[in-house]
């Protein structure tokens, strides 16, 4: 055999346009570096694949997040001043945590990463934000903190913090013309993030169209089916058939589940490798992939609206149900007023009620 | 029984890799060590004899699989879950928030009549102050737990080790546990493991080190991962014999109650965790965790003690050879990552241009103290 011998099927493989991404991630919001240690549990693909290399058609994939490098101190930081610099290009920027609103104090900060050498200041992740989202190539908020605020965006909130979206606009566009894009959950679902990364990849590479996102800039084919939709109890729903104490396999909407009016696909998809799963293993949904979470959703053991309607008796499904449930949909998608990065705090913050 | 098979191979193996250590690097005993200082908050409750009432709450502590107790230089100074409860104070120094000594008091008295300072956690409020970082100053959003020895008066800046190396030292310490599967010696904790598909039955003692430093916290690790194997055995025999009387129930109902206290005592994987909480009308009036973050990685407190961090790095010996120029600090993220695994992230040397700290590679290290 000669050793030049190009195989026949080499022409269905494709160069990507670009050869090399950098993915900056920011853990310095408002957050528990949850959704970097859960995306280290994703198969479908794992970090492992997409930065090796495993997958045909993807750029090299330079990963620089601060749970997972090597680098530590100044090698680690390296990267995002040279980002900020245009010196670090293409990258898309991944953002974890809620965006703490830093306009309502006068000093100090509220989240930071690194030092600023002139002031021997903490560099606020806002500023951080600010630098390096013009020089994105895409931005990803990862988990329900940064992408709508979170639980640290509750009511009666010290920090007025917020999403990313409520942060830079909710029509912003990246320099290529991407909007925010969204993967929520607490924490986020290790597969959902890492198949947003490997489709945006693809589209960086030019071998896809442009991400479908809905209204709350989720990635439709992940977000557009509700919990209740997924739930391997629905049998039970729908012969009204539900359970009054936890450890029964039947539906657990009366003790609380939010399933109907959720959008979220981990019933189906698991939580690692396919096991798992909150209402089909006997949690109730508590609705922590939406924007409205977790306000909207508590008292979390209480049994939601809506779910008294359909469970009275399966002879009034149908149209009138699922028009019912969509008010309840459309109020939970909305996050609650106070998330916002006016110079001012209105969550009903007080610091010597509690 | 994978898992329990895995860890025979993998414990040893961990053994030699840590002994090693101690050959290569004379002195390596000294990255990371600090004072025994170490606090275990209990874990694997036994639901024979656990009711979760705080009356109660000293027997049934003392039942648990892992025992909960104070570790001060070497010597177990309590296993009694009240005594843990009562002599945490949350202190502030260098941390970015107001005192609370004029907000309310929320507890005056635990439920058996004790009194509950004002620095504990369920009459702490949180009032945070930003400002300018100083590290002469204010430098943190971590305040700074302490545990009150109350032979000495002293604000004790206990660790978790990272939690096993406090785990096993404690329940080793007390002799409480022995379920065939862990007997604790009170010197050491024997972990037996059976059979398994291509390993004979093992029994492995861990020992209590002569040091509370970087490599020991790693090595209690692989013999907790053990440890844990062992007590999972025994926990799938007794669910079996449940299950075999028909005993399924897994949940109790519960209302939650108008006007109420309540504390949680439980090891996370990194180490201590508990929780307290003030109901009123239905409804949460005050609630503090503390996990084991604030125990390792908090700041001088107003006594001017250093928290585990500062106090295990500060003068480590550093016997990493790059030079000035390639420095990595690897002895430093060595002895924090020995107290958190999860810190890695928060863990960034910053050299200050390589001026402010210097490579110090020295065989004088060697030289015990
Ligand atoms: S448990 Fe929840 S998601 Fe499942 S069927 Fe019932 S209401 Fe729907
Ligand atoms: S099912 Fe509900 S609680 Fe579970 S991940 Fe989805 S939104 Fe969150």
């Amino acid at each position: 055999m000669g050793t030049s011998t190009v195989p026949y099927g080499r022409s269905t493989q494709k160069a990507p346009a670009v050869k090399e991404v950098h993915i900056l991630w920011i853990t310095a919001g408002l957050g528990c570096d949850g959704d970097s240690v859960s995306i280290t549990a994703a198969t479908q693909p794992s970090v492992e694949d997409v930065v090796l290399g495993a997958i045909p058609g993807l750029p090299k994939v330079h990963l620089h997040n601060p749970v997972l490098a090597y680098e530590v101190g100044d090698d680690f930081m390296k990267f995002f001043y040279d980002a900020e610099e245009g010196r670090l290009e293409p990258f898309v920027l991944v953002v974890e945590g809620s965006i703490p609103n830093e306009n309502i104090k006068r000093e100090g900060y509220w989240a930071a990463m690194g030092t600023n050498p002139d002031t021997n200041q903490p560099i606020t992740t806002n500023e951080w934000i600010d630098r390096l989202t013009p020089k994105a190539l895409a931005v990803i908020a990862i988990g329900t903190c940064a992408t709508y605020g979170g639980i640290h965006a509750m009511e009666g909130n010290p920090t007025g913090c917020m999403g990313l979206a409520d942060y830079l606009g909710w029509d912003w566009r990246s320099k290529a013309g991407l909007p925010i894009v969204n993967v929520p959950g607490c924490p986020v679902q290790p597969d959902n993030f890492m198949e947003t990364v490997l489709y945006l990849l693809y589209q960086v590479a030019g071998l896809a169209p442009m991400i479908p996102l809905d209204d709350q800039l989720r990635p439709t084919w992940l977000f557009g089916k509700t919990v209740h939709e997924g739930c391997d109890r629905a049998g039970y729903y729908e012969q009204g058939d539900f359970a009054e104490v936890y450890g029964s396999p039947k539906c657990i909407v009366k003790l609380g589940c939010w399933g109907p009016v959720v959008n979220c696909n981990v019933p189906k998809r698991g939580w690692m490798a396919g096991i798992g799963g909150c209402p089909n293993v006997g949690g109730i949904c508590i609705g922590c992939t939406m924007p409205g979470f977790p306000d909207k959703f508590m008292p979390f053991m209480d049994e939601p609206p809506g779910a008294h309607v359909s469970s009275a008796g399966i002879s009034v499904y149908g149209r009138a149900i699922r028009s019912l449930r969509s008010i309840t949909q459309n109020t939970v998608n909305k996050e609650p007023k106070w998330r916002h990065p006016r110079a001012e705090l209105t969550t009903g913050y007080h610091p010597r009620s509690y | 029984m994978k898992y329990v098979e895995f860890m025979k191979k993998v414990l040893p193996l961990h053994d030699d890799l840590f002994d090693f250590f101690y050959q290569a690097l004379p002195g390596y005993e000294e990255v990371g060590r600090r004072r025994i200082l170490l606090g275990c908050w209990g874990s694997f409750n036994d639901p024979e004899h656990c009711d979760y009432t705080y009356k109660n709450m000293t027997a049934w502590g003392r039942k648990m699989f892992v025992t909960p107790g104070v570790v001060v230089d070497g010597k177990l100074v309590t296993t009694d879950l009240v005594d843990i409860n009562l002599n945490i104070r949350i202190l502030l120094g260098s941390s970015y928030y107001d005192d609370w000594k004029n907000a309310e008091t929320f507890v005056k008295a635990d439920p058996l009549g004790n009194p509950v300072d004002k620095n504990h956690p369920w009459n702490q409020t949180t009032i945070p102050r930003p400002q300018k970082r100083d590290f002469a100053g204010k430098y943190t959003w971590v305040m700074s737990p302490r545990w009150l020895d109350k032979r000495t008066g002293d604000h004790l800046a206990l660790d978790t080790g990272g939690g096993p190396i406090a785990r096993l030292w404690a329940t080793a310490l007390a002799g409480l546990v022995d379920i065939g599967y862990i007997k604790s010696t009170g010197h050491s904790v024997k972990i037996y493991l059976p059979k398994t598909m291509s390993k004979p039955e093992v029994e492995f003692e861990w020992k209590i080190p002569k040091w509370s430093n970087a490599i020991e916290r790693d090595r209690a690790r692989t013999y907790f991962q053990a440890y844990a194997a062992a007590c999972a055995l025994h926990f799938a025999e007794k669910a079996m014999e449940e299950l075999h009387a028909g005993k399924t129930k897994t949940w109790s109902d519960f209302k939650v109650p108008e006007e109420a206290i309540g504390c949680g005592f439980h090891e996370a994987v990194r180490g201590v965790l508990s929780h307290h909480v003030v109901i009123r009308k239905g409804k949460i009036a005050n609630y503090h965790p503390y996990p084991p973050t604030p125990w390792n990685a908090n700041p001088r407190d107003i006594y001017g003690t250093p928290g585990p961090y500062e106090d295990a790095v500060q003068n480590t010996p550093i016997f990493e050879e790059n030079g000035p120029d390639k420095f990595k600090g690897i002895d430093i993220m060595r002895a924090v990552r020995s107290f958190d695994p999860c810190l890695p992230c928060g863990v960034h040397m910053y050299l200050g241009g390589g001026k402010v700290l210097k490579t110090q590679h020295s065989p004088m290290f060697g030289v015990p103290r």
